[in-house]
């Protein structure tokens, strides 16, 4: 059982017998009470405690703390999945013109919150150093705390780079597929730019240390999970995002079977989190999964609404928007991809002309898991969250029932795992949940008491 | 507060108390003078000018006495005496107008006695010229014990003065849901600093000498949950709750998920504390298991934490960053293990009343 604030217990189907009769015995009514289930009344610490998670969870930031930026579409390989559909590396007119440099400064100025983080993307970011450069420089003027986030294949780790990041608050994530062989098949083609990209890594870890360098894998084939995971292991990196393939760009017409296969990812991805937790109980350097992370973190820390994949309500250009080569905003990072296909127009503005906010409006709409047909009936509905844009992407339209949608079953799936392994009380989960909610890898008292008999 | 031992060499005229503040440490004048001349203003208040200026009251004090440009005193001409109110080097300015209690903490640091002070329109007139964004404490004693009286200072300073911030300490046993409105109207100045020392009630009531104390307090916090209160929740660690900590914390992410963090916080061994201090104190550089078990609880359930009167080396590595440096003039002493530590930076340092025979068995940069 669940209630907005998050608060969630378990309890046999008796146990609901008993509440739809209100014949409950006093033990199980303290529990209630203990869960905030129950309250005399509303001047309680049971309902304040209530009250207050129940709007936390709803509540986003109102400034802009996260901006995507894409200073060229251009890019120096070529993916199967490439979800951007990038630009070959000599095309013209895919960058950012030093216009749309001046008017970014000027737009961060104006509505960046303090706490900004500037993620670039691409293409292949590293191929305008000299943008990044400018945009860090400008930017941590006006915004001290700014941190950014250099996106790159790493296929080039130049001087000029290493310059950049001398800079401390600027990171380096990167895309590292699995093995070797994988690498080569999905993203360099050519071993020789394989071993070039790993050699890259290890000397950028390095430089400036693991907790400034992050990879995430694209996974096409599932069955390859425990490569990915040992190849990460393999390279000191403890902590690994298990994603598929994004039904997007090339990936549309190379990858057509990532559409509709969910269940076996949901396969695959459950598998991947059981090798995990016997990883951890038994070896000492441990793994973090980012996917486990973000679902723990939505049950167990209200108000941890930054993670624009997983909350709702979901509102569109109010703490993340993405600015194209182009100078175009998006919402997301998915809805350029599918603007770019041609599939649906998802620019909500621009640079030069500001935001397009009748658009906007009409978006956020539906990006509310509380006025849903099936989320209303669903126990996971404070803590999961809503994207029509990957609905579009999927289905056309944002009339799709839910229940059958990917999004969802996947994370439906996520969720149903983590609080099936937390009703049956099992120990090796509960330390490896201890470990990507505080960081120690032990038992905690904290974790305990969800059973109600 | 501290009473400042000096000689006054007041002139004619004054003889009700008046403010005090030194000013224009510099100006017109090379050599650090051995006279404070101060000027009267219409509303009592009287501005320091050294070395310059008409002269109203002059204060003569001993040249090796350590005096700072913006201090501000309250001074009471009849008893001959001064108080320092304020000084701005000092991260701890504290207001303590009553030394009543309506608790016996076991380690009250600052024992209650049956005195006041009781001087608002002093007060008042003090606060007014504090310096802009001045973080100022108020302590007891309760403070609340002179609720009316207090709200009234408070409302009146902060309307003129709402860039000011008050930390006030007080045992939440006073509150009533009569108070929301002025509470709501004042609370975006204030940190309520309240000590929760166990989510046993028995226990917490002992601990505080109070019969009923954890059901008042848990009342409390409807209310200042419902005015909309920033709170500082500070336990105190203890033999007595140290089994309790995880306990807190849990209570804390279940019932009050909305404070603005939890302080967990060494034992000063001073006041009531000396008493059988071996009894009550809990040295966790022997044993950090529980604390730490806390502190992992605080991060699971998402309680932001910090830890008071840590020093570095008794604290496991990947909890120190929630150990604070000391604010406190009181809490910066070094022992002689110190010299040479690279931490001493990022330490709390010791209590200037810190006893090593009776302290910490496992301290040093070997244990860092």
């Amino acid at each position: 059982m669940t209630n907005d604030a998050g608060n969630f217990f378990f309890g046999s189907s008796e146990i609901v017998q008993r509440l739809k009769e209100n014949s409950i015995e006093p033990f199980f009514e303290r529990f209630l009470f203990k869960k905030n289930f129950a309250f005399n009344n509303k001047n309680s610490l049971e309902y304040s405690s209530y009250a207050f998670n129940s709007a936390l969870r709803r509540l986003t930031p109102n400034k802009l703390k996260y901006i995507l930026v894409i200073p060229t579409l251009r890019c120096d390989l070529s993916c199967t999945y490439c979800q951007v559909s990038r630009a070959s590396i000599k095309a013209k007119s895919f960058d950012w013109c030093d216009e749309t440099v001046d008017r970014f400064i000027d737009f961060v100025n104006e509505y960046a919150d303090t706490e900004l983080k500037i993620e670039f993307q691409g293409g292949e970011p590293t191929l305008r150093l000299d943008l990044i450069k400018k945009i860090v420089d400008e930017v941590s003027k006006i915004r001290p705390s700014s941190t950014f986030i250099i996106c790159t294949n790493l296929q080039n780790y130049s001087k000029e780079l290493k310059n950049i990041l001398h800079n401390k608050n600027v990171q380096i994530s990167t895309s590292l597929d699995g093995s070797k062989k994988l690498h080569t098949q999905n993203r360099t083609k050519k071993m020789t730019s394989t071993e070039k990209f790993f050699t890259n890594l290890r000397e950028v870890i390095k430089d400036i240390g693991h907790h400034r360098v992050s990879a995430l894998p694209t996974i096409s084939d599932f069955d390859q999970i425990m490569d990915v995971i040992k190849t990460y292991h393999s390279m000191g990196l403890n902590e690994v995002f298990l994603r598929p393939v994004n039904y997007q760009g090339f990936a549309r017409k190379k990858h057509k079977e990532s559409k509709n296969d969910v269940e076996k990812w949901i396969k695959a991805y459950c598998k991947a989190i059981d090798y995990i937790i016997e990883h951890n109980e038994t070896e000492d350097q441990k793994i973090i999964e980012t996917n486990l992370a973000i679902h723990l973190r939505r049950i167990f820390h209200p108000g941890q609404n930054g993670y624009v994949d997983l909350r709702s309500p979901n509102p569109v250009a109010q703490d993340y928007l993405v600015i194209n080569y182009d100078g175009s905003f998006y919402p997301t990072d998915e809805a350029r991809m599918l603007t770019r296909i041609g599939l649906i127009d998802l620019r909500i503005g621009s640079i030069k002309d500001g935001m397009d906010l009748e658009k906007i409006n009409s978006l956020n709409q539906a990006q509310d898991n509380k006025n849903d047909k099936a989320c209303k009936n669903c126990a996971l509905q404070p803590f999961c969250g809503v994207d029509i844009i990957d609905k579009i992407s999927r289905y056309q339209t944002v009339d799709y029932p839910t229940e059958k949608t990917y999004f969802c079953q996947f994370h439906m799936a996520v969720f149903t795992k983590i609080f099936d392994l937390f009703s049956k009380g099992d120990i090796r989960f509960l330390k490896t949940a201890s470990l990507h909610l505080g960081g120690t890898y032990a038992l905690s008292p904290a974790l305990a008491g969800f059973n109600c008999d | 507060m501290i009473d400042l031992n000096i000689n006054l060499d007041l002139l004619e005229g004054a003889s009700s108390p008046i403010v005090v503040k030194l000013a224009d440490l510099t100006k017109g004048c090379k050599k650090k003078p051995d006279m404070v001349k101060v000027r009267c203003s219409p509303n009592r208040s009287i501005f320091g000018n050294w070395c310059s200026g008409e002269e109203e009251v002059s204060i003569g004090f001993s040249p090796k006495f350590n005096i700072e440009e913006g201090e501000i005193w309250l001074i009471f001409p009849a008893e001959n005496k001064a108080k320092r109110f304020f000084r701005p080097s000092s991260n701890s300015n504290t207001l303590l107008f009553t030394e009543r209690c309506d608790q016996k903490c076991i380690m009250c640091s600052q024992p209650p006695k049956n005195k006041d002070y009781l001087y608002w329109d002093l007060y008042f007139s003090a606060l007014k010229e504090l310096p802009n964004k001045t973080f100022f404490g108020i302590s007891g004693g309760e403070p609340l014990l002179e609720k009316e009286q207090l709200f009234e200072l408070l409302r009146k300073v902060i309307s003129i003065r709402p860039d000011l911030k008050f930390h006030i300490l007080t045992n939440a046993q006073h509150f009533s849901s009569d108070d929301i409105s002025e509470l709501t109207s004042l609370n975006k100045n204030i940190l309520w600093g309240i000590p929760l020392y166990s989510t046993n009630d028995a226990i917490h009531d002992k601990i505080v000498g109070k019969k009923g104390a954890f059901e008042n307090l848990l009342g409390s916090m409807t209310v200042l949950y419902q005015s909309g209160a920033q709170i500082e929740l500070r336990t105190v660690l203890l033999q007595q709750n140290v089994g309790y900590l995880s306990h807190i914390v849990n209570f804390i992410a279940d019932k009050m998920p909305w404070i603005s963090y939890w302080a967990l916080m060494q034992l000063e061994p001073i006041g009531f504390a000396r008493i059988e201090f071996l009894e009550k104190f809990y040295d966790h550089s022997q044993n950090f298991e529980l604390v730490k078990l806390a502190l992992d609880s605080a991060k699971i359930r998402g309680v932001t934490t910090k830890l008071y009167n840590f020093p570095s080396c008794t604290v496991n590595k990947p909890y120190r960053e929630l150990s604070n440096k000391s604010i406190s003039d009181w809490k910066n002493k070094f022992l002689d293990i110190c010299s040479g530590c690279k931490e001493k930076q990022h330490c709390s340092g010791f209590f200037e009343w810190y006893n090593h025979t009776i302290g910490y068995q496992n301290l040093g940069t070997k244990y860092l």
